[in-house]
């Protein structure tokens, strides 16, 4: 009578702890919906920041950033100076990553071309390595006319890369 | 014996009936959350939309992607339709100097979900960098 008591207890027992466990594993189920659905947004965020440093044009000039970034990148390549100095234009870039950026969220902009780089964190002073980013890029064309004191034009592709990180 | 007997089957259908409650109290919250991701996504879709076509920039008859004129902000109906579900919206259109808002308030109680997106503002006929507020909700 004793065993058959301990052998019902258990049986009782294991049942409780199938359906607690079930319940938990019902519950969790789909819990990664809104996750996805989140960082579908951040996405969002940051192909829009891309979009505003691509289209806007920086004060007093028709450039937009990345043409202010990709002449002095290539200017710099054939030993030129660019139509806006690159101190003036990192300080502008900083002011519009600052205003851009959301909020818990910093950006790393980086762009390259033929060994030049051109690297801006905001918010500045902040590391971006090992953190999780999401990102968007692209390319930026320029066509240089009379590059180095010739008469001919260069066509150059810099490439652009934007990411976005959470601050902890 | 009996009693043993009786206590087992009490047990056992308590057992069952914490189990359809758990059963239950999971679907409840599957719908719960799938409907806020729906309203997630929709939010950033309307967003999206509005920028791409109800508020961009017209030059020449064709738009200009991505680029926003925060004129057209009181042509909208402020009323979208998506995957046969009738969403409601606010929109906030900001700059650094001026600042462009319409549309109606959630009724209350309603589970509203925003999103803000840099965006490029055509200002005094310049492109110039601004943000934009979508503030949704199920109509």
């Amino acid at each position: 009578m004793g065993e058959r008591g301990i052998s019902d207890v258990l049986s009782i027992a294991i049942m409780f702890l199938i359906a607690i466990f079930s319940g938990v594993l019902l519950h969790s189920y789909g819990a990664s919906i809104i996750p996805s659905a989140n960082n579908g947004q951040l996405q969002l965020k940051v192909e829009y920041a891309y979009k505003v440093l691509e289209l806007s044009q920086v004060e007093n000039s028709s450039l937009t950033y990345l043409e202010a970034i990709s002449e002095n990148l290539i200017m710099e390549n054939i030993g030129e100076d660019a139509s806006l100095p690159g101190d003036y234009v990192r300080e502008r870039l900083d002011n519009v990553l600052e205003y851009i950026r959301p909020p818990g969220y910093g950006l790393v902009l980086e762009a390259e071309y033929g060994g030049a780089e051109w690297v801006q964190v905001s918010p500045p002073g902040l590391t971006a390595e090992n953190r999780n980013f999401r990102e968007f890029s692209g390319k930026v064309t320029m066509v240089v006319a009379e590059a180095g004191g010739g008469e001919t034009s260069i066509i150059a592709q810099v490439n652009v890369r934007l990411r976005m990180f959470q601050v902890s | 014996m009996d009693l043993i007997r009786i206590l087992k089957a009490v047990m056992t259908v308590l057992i069952i009936v914490v189990f359809l409650f758990l059963l239950f109290s999971a679907y409840e919250h599957y719908r719960m959350t799938v409907s806020t991701a729906g309203l997630i996504d929709a939010t950033g879709a309307i967003a999206n939309d509005l920028v791409l076509n109800d508020l961009a920039l017209q030059e020449g008859g064709a738009k200009v992607a991505y680029v926003i004129d925060p004129g057209r902000i009181t042509s909208l109906s402020f009323s979208k339709l998506i995957a046969s579900e009738n969403f409601g919206y606010r929109i906030r259109i900001s700059s650094t100097e001026t600042e462009w808002s319409a549309g109606g308030e959630a009724p209350e109680g309603r589970e509203t979900c925003s999103i803000v997106l840099p965006v490029v503002l055509f200002e005094n006929f310049r492109h110039v960098p601004g943000k934009m507020e979508v503030v949704v909700w199920r109509a």
